[in-house]
């Protein structure tokens, strides 16, 4: 993966090219964008029925099995305050890597592959009217509106093994 | 027997020194490559220790004494006495491959090139006697290291000569084993048979005879005549003795091939040589040095009887001789656990995606009752037992012996021996019991507690008391291990004062935990002190740590699918057990359906599945619900709130009584039984945490994951764990 590639595929970064190129993998939920950092996206998947489990925060969808595996799956939706997803088969999970666990978030679709050079991504104004934005890493203008990036760690925290 | 044991010491004595040398090798490399940093010096340096330790309890003098003067020149390294210059760290990395060579001829009786050794040695020698003099050793040590690397590139079998003949010659002796008809119909297993032989250095196995065709076969005779060949440093007699039981049942024939012994060439060394000289030659086209090679091809020369013998001998015998000294070094292989995990893993896929098989074939021949579902029920079958023994094998190869968390526990008595001080004595016993990795890692834990509180509650105070008591000063616990059908049973005894009955009780009723008036019986004081919120390490001192009590290593052992158990006489000690599958990738589980969603209940903690009667349905004021089971009363538990699935409209009337082990027997409403089957363990915290009431989860038939449950932890959950006095009725 060069730069030189990035550029070729993505003509219009060449004309603001600023810093190093990164790429984000974005989804929508209620039609506002979010992006992904694409290295930290394992697999997307469509919705398939969970395992509900126990006592867990109203965001946790459950639990479901990524070839052998048991991945938990959270509804971004509901994360951000939102209702509980209607999940059907149109809905997507994105598998993404959170620190060394593997975690599934319920988003309505995947819309895009993007590269964003490094300076063009905003910081996320802070102040307290506007709530807690400590989940989102940065805001980045595209042609198609405003991406939100996602910071997973503090969105959905994993409890890394001891040792 | 006495000799198995010090062989199976002597197994792992060799295991460890390749692990050792490994290393040895690797931060030799290092050195060489001039990472000079401390670590690496010291980690080489405690390698040759610990091979030098363990060798002198074996008594390998020649490796003892290499090893010394090898750790000398270590030391002076280690303590900057010497600088590892090039020339000294190709010295050392020569002793390594010595080493190694050592190993092999302690291990193998492999010969050992005495020049060589007597070299090297006298090289380090000069190396140790002064490090102002190591300036004047280069040019020559250089040259003999370039003749003598040669020789240990090749395997040391080849390299040469006697290497005395002090220990016994192992002998060939061919038992022919011929078994009347009624073999089989008195109960003899062939199988064990060879099992046991193996121990007393089987070799190889020749069946003879025939099995007649299938319209005469008869499957209750045993048609076959077996050759067994020892490779052993037995006697015929010793043999004899061992065949002994079988000599009523069937035809014996011993013969030995004292001829070889007489020669006094090691059958290995016979065969080795025959075997492998093409690959010396190769060796010799490769450009080895001239002396190496001569070398080499002398001892074939030199003795013309084995070189005679060598070949008119049956090939295969020569090449089984050849294989044998060569699969020496491998005999085990160290494989990273995580490869075998994925195997493991695979091979739970597999039982996964055979059971969803089945349930599909099941489904469509309910439908449709042709031949073709009929043959492929018959061939999901055989695949099905297949599976089954292929994992098995797979679960094997992870077996461990608990002498990996054995080894541990002296350490735990003697630390806190010196921290309560009192005299005791940990004496292990079945440290061999082989039980799956997955059960050994959870191990560590609940025997350290159970340690802990031997040595503190269950020793007297005192070694004074101890006398008083008529027993003696040092008090003994044992541990030992045994396998029991599919589970393994870990008892910890001592000897000390017994469970304080009146003291348990006095605790209890104060904890509120029971009654005055409640009346237990010896037994039931004595499991009280598994009973959470009866600890008493908290109050008493701080050794049975961190205020841990009983209750978590029950809850523990329950929680990997375990037992635990109490048994202790006043006065002369107690003795706990418990009870532990042998793995914890595969689990016997009862499926059950609960809401909208499939559950599973470990197979162990269920005791029975009840119709509920709606006049055996009592309801306390409390508002907690009881099942009257046999004039006795049980918690009744709705699964469905504490899971928090709904309820599917119709009043429910199956229960599961479980045993949950710290709090006695409950009854948990269920809304349907699937039915038992052995699943594969998928670990929640894995990728996500540990969930309240939840062990683990399984994947089905059809793809979708089931929780495991975590009855006595769901229980706490439903936030009304009762007091015992209401379990007790």
């Amino acid at each position: 993966m060069t730069d030189f590639t990035d550029v070729l595929e993505n003509p219009d970064s060449n004309t603001k090219k600023s810093g190093p190129l990164k790429q984000y993998v974005t989804f929508l939920v209620d039609d506002r964008s979010y992006g992904v950092d694409i290295n930290l996206v394992r697999e997307i998947k469509q919705w398939t029925p969970t395992t509900t489990l126990p006592n867990q925060p109203h965001y946790t969808r459950g639990v479901l099995n990524l070839r052998g595996t048991i991945v938990p799956v959270h509804d971004l939706r509901t994360r951000f305050g939102g209702a509980l997803t209607e999940a059907t088969e149109v809905h997507v999970v994105v598998i993404v890597w959170i620190g060394s666990k593997t975690v599934g978030i319920l988003v309505d679709a995947v819309s895009d592959i993007i590269s964003v050079p490094t300076d063009d991504i905003r910081p996320v104004p802070s102040g307290q009217s506007l709530g807690d934005m400590s989940s989102l890493s940065g805001l980045v203008n595209t042609e198609n509106g405003m991406v939100a990036l996602l910071d997973l760690n503090t969105l959905f925290p994993v409890e890394e093994d001891e040792l | 027997m006495d000799d198995d044991d010090d062989f199976d010491f002597q197994a792992l004595f060799f295991e460890e020194c390749h692990e050792l040398l490994a290393t040895l090798q690797e931060h030799l490399n290092q050195l060489n490559d001039g990472t000079n940093d401390e670590e690496t010096v010291h980690a080489a340096f405690r390698a040759v220790h610990s091979v030098k330790g363990g060798a002198a309890a074996f008594g390998f003098d020649q490796l003892i004494g290499f090893a010394h003067i090898f750790e000398t020149v270590m030391d002076l390294i280690r303590s900057d006495q010497m600088e590892p210059t090039s020339e000294i760290n190709q010295i050392l990395l020569r002793s390594g491959d010595m080493m190694e060579v050592l190993i092999e001829s302690a291990q193998n009786d492999t010969p050992v090139d005495e020049e060589k050794l007597s070299n090297l040695q006298g090289e380090l020698e000069h190396l140790a006697s002064g490090g102002a003099g190591a300036e004047e050793v280069p040019e020559t040590s250089i040259v003999s290291a370039k003749s003598t690397v040669e020789v240990f590139d090749t395997p040391p079998e080849e390299t040469t000569a006697d290497d005395g003949d002090a220990k016994p010659r192992s002998r060939e002796i061919t038992v022919r084993f011929a078994p009347e008809k009624d073999f089989f119909a008195s109960g003899h297993d062939p199988l064990r048979l060879i099992g046991s032989a193996k121990a007393l250095g089987l070799n190889r196995i020749e069946v003879l005879g025939q099995v007649p065709p299938l319209k005469d076969f008869d499957h209750t005779a045993c048609a076959l005549t077996w050759e067994f060949i020892f490779d052993t440093e037995k006697s015929v007699e010793d043999l004899e003795e061992f065949f002994e039981i079988y000599s009523h049942i069937a035809d014996i024939e011993f013969s030995s091939d004292e001829q070889m012994d007489e020669d006094g060439s090691p059958e290995d060394a016979a065969a080795a040589p025959g075997a492998e000289i093409d690959e010396i030659a190769d060796s010799a086209l490769a450009g080895a040095s001239d002396s190496s090679t001569t070398e080499q091809k002398e001892p074939i020369a030199s003795d013309p009887k084995t070189a005679q013998k060598g070949s008119p001998r049956v090939g295969s015998e020569a090449a089984g001789g050849a294989a044998k000294a060569r699969s020496g070094p491998s005999k085990s292989l160290r494989v990273e656990l995580p490869r075998i995990d994925r195997l493991v893993n695979l091979v739970g896929e597999m039982l996964i995606t055979q059971a969803g098989i089945a349930q599909k074939l099941m489904e469509i021949q309910a439908t449709d009752s042709s031949e073709d579902g009929m043959e492929m029920g018959h061939n999901v079958e055989a695949m099905s037992r297949q599976l089954r023994e292929l994992q098995e094998s797979v679960m094997a190869i992870r077996a461990q012996p608990v002498k990996s968390v054995f080894s541990r526990m002296p350490r735990v008595v003697r630390d806190l021996a010196d921290k309560l001080g009192k005299e005791a004595r940990l004496e292990l016993s079945g440290e061999h019991t082989e039980v799956d990795a997955t059960v050994i890692e959870e191990l560590s834990e609940p025997l350290t507690h159970m340690l802990r509180n031997s040595m503190d509650h269950g020793l007297e105070a005192t070694s004074e008391d101890r006398v008083a008591a008529g027993k003696s000063r040092t008090g003994v616990i044992k541990l030992s291990a045994e396998h029991r059908g599919e589970r393994v049973i870990i008892t910890v005894e001592d000897d000390g004062r017994g469970v304080n009955r009146e003291r348990v009780l006095a605790k209890a009723i104060e904890a509120g935990l029971i009654s005055t008036e409640d009346s237990l019986s010896p037994e039931e004081i004595d499991m009280l002190i598994f009973h959470p919120g009866f600890s008493t390490a908290a109050e008493v001192s701080s050794v049975s740590g961190r205020g841990v009590g009983m209750d978590v290593v029950k809850k523990k052992i329950v929680s990997l699918g375990g037992r635990c158990t109490l048994e202790s006489t006043p006065g002369k000690g107690t003795r706990f057990e418990i009870t532990l599958p042998l793995t914890l990738a595969v689990m016997d589980g009862m499926t059950i359906v609960v809401g909208d969603q499939k559950f599973i209940l470990p197979l162990s903690s269920v005791v029975e599945a009840l119709h509920i009667d709606k006049e055996a349905r009592k309801c306390l004021p409390s508002g907690e619900n009881l099942l009257e089971r046999r004039g006795e009363f049980l918690r009744l538990i709705d699964l469905r709130a504490i899971l928090s699935q709904p309820r599917k409209g119709n009043e429910m009337d199956m229960a599961i009584v479980v045993d949950t082990e710290t709090s006695g027997l409950v009854a948990l409403i269920v809304d349907e039984l699937i039915g038992q089957r052995q699943i594969v363990l998928k670990s929640l915290e894995a990728n996500f945490k540990r969930v309240e009431g939840i062990s683990g989860a399984t994947i089905l038939g059809d793809g979708q994951v089931a929780l495991i449950l975590d009855v006595p932890s769901l229980l706490s959950m439903n936030g009304s764990s009762g007091s015992y006095s209401e379990m007790m009725h």
